[in-house]
């Protein structure tokens, strides 16, 4: 990680006050990471049908803490003498029991999670993770995400594992988290899964689906925590438009203005929206457009939108030659909404290699646009949508992940 | 909208991209207001 000059104290000011660096912020949140996880992995499992309980695993063993005197099941693989004896598991306990071991270790459980060590033991990591699972067993071993089915849905290859029941639970469950997991929550960085993929990224053999599905899942967590229960009208319409015409609303911003007047709008919406071919087709395209933008804006001054903490949202870079744009430029100002998602891997599933990715710091205070799932058809997308205006400045490089880390700013335009 | 059976399916993934096209408007505002060291990769 490279920290540039004066930006350190910078981040340091917007990101952690002033008692706090950027890289014990990093260490903090990969310690909590671990709980964070951990906690999550207890909640996601009961969605997961393929996964075994510990008890009847036959890779993983029963044992005693020495140190704690606690029982827990670990990976065979990670048994260690000097620390955990074996243990006779009990007869047959109580559902409640069995469903819920790492209830009463919290601290032992992380250790199997990739989140613990996934930079310093890539090679190892495979051998005990759930993404690896996806790996090794036979009936996926020749499936490639292509075929996975998720994309004729959502034209994207890595997002749209979860049905609607599963968001509802995970909005409910995530809407239970202290604010402290909360907070961690909201900072994890994904490095474990986006190390996972690397591993194997552009390995036709490789069935990412459960890789992918967690991010989806953790980022859908996110989702639920930073977007408003409620939405008025015109933000809920506004929103939808741009989720659909993204780039052409954009493009007005970047190159011309909306020039349609108020009333002009209210005259076209009035209306309604005309058949395929009418002569009023384009006035009211137009007028939608003004619409959407005057509607966005509003809404990114509530008090509503503004985020109640730090988060992290990912866009990738399609070449290294546009990336290349962007560090030559080292800060830059953006008159267009930037549209970016909670999920790293958002952008992936088609090549041989991971985009660079661009990793936004948002701090809390901060306007941001999020539609509720129930409202949303593109809720997989988890996207979070930044004002116009803002202004992003490279603040480190993760040489490792090819991940440039993004101070967000807003009002910067003129 | 959320009773909409079919959503639009077409280069969502260019939604959440910056592609070259981006980076030249973004760039055509001239220098940035404030320059910084920059990063250089390995």
């Amino acid at each position: 990680m490279l920290l540039l000059g004066d930006n350190v104290n910078l981040i340091q000011k917007t990101f952690n006050g002033d008692t706090m660096t950027f890289s014990s912020l990093e260490k903090l949140i990969r310690e909590e990471t671990r709980e964070v996880i951990g906690n999550l992995k207890r909640s996601f499992s009961l969605y997961e049908e393929d996964e075994k309980p510990a008890s009847e695993d036959s890779d993983k063993m029963l044992v005693v803490n020495k140190e704690s005197g606690k029982s827990y099941y670990i990976s065979k693989k990670s048994f260690d003498p000097a620390k955990h004896q074996k243990s006779v598991p009990k007869e047959k306990k109580t559902k409640t029991e069995e469903e819920e071991p790492a209830a009463e270790t919290p601290a032992e459980t992380p250790a199997e999670t990739p989140a613990e060590t996934p930079a310093e033991t890539p090679a190892e990591t495979p051998a005990e993770t759930p993404a690896t699972d996806t790996t090794t067993t036979d009936s996926t071993a020749t499936t490639t995400p292509a075929e996975s089915g998720t994309e004729s849905k959502t034209g994207l290859k890595t997002v749209g594992a979860l049905n609607k029941v599963d968001v509802e639970k995970l909005y409910k469950k995530s809407n239970n988290l202290y604010p402290q997991t909360r907070e961690h929550l909201l900072q994890y960085d994904y490095e474990d899964i986006i190390d996972m993929y690397d591993l194997r990224v552009g390995d036709k053999k490789v069935d990412f689906t459960k890789l992918y599905k967690r991010a989806e899942m953790i980022a859908t967590s996110k989702h639920s925590l930073i977007t408003p229960k409620t939405i008025d009208k015109e933000t809920l319409m506004a929103l939808g438009y741009y989720y659909l015409n993204t780039e052409r609303i954009n493009n007005i911003l970047r190159y011309s203005q909306p020039s349609l007047s108020k009333p002009e709008i209210e005259r076209q919406l009035k209306l309604g929206k005309p058949k395929e071919g009418d002569k009023r087709e384009k006035e009211y395209k137009s007028a939608m457009n003004a619409f959407t933008i005057r509607e966005m804006d509003y809404a990114f001054e509530e008090q509503l939108q503004r985020l109640d903490y730090n988060i992290l949202t990912y866009r990738s870079v399609k070449s290294e030659e546009v990336l290349q744009m962007f560090i030559d430029a080292g800060q830059w100002v953006d008159k267009s909404f930037v549209t970016t998602s909670l999920n790293p891997l958002i952008s992936e599933g088609t090549g041989k290699k991971r985009l660079p990715l661009f990793e936004f710091l948002i701090p809390a205070g901060t306007a941001i646009l999020t539609l509720p799932c129930h409202s949303n058809d593109y809720c997989h997308e988890t996207e979070v949508t930044l004002p116009r205006n803002c202004r992003y400045t490279i603040q480190g490089f993760n040489d490792t992940r090819n991940i440039y880390k993004i101070l967000v700013e807003q009002n910067y335009g003129g | 909208m959320a009773d909409e059976k079919k959503i639009d399916t077409k280069d969502r993934d260019k939604r959440y991209t910056y592609t070259e096209n981006d980076a030249k408007s973004i760039f055509q505002y001239g220098p940035t207001k404030k320059p910084i060291e920059k990063i250089e990769k390995k």
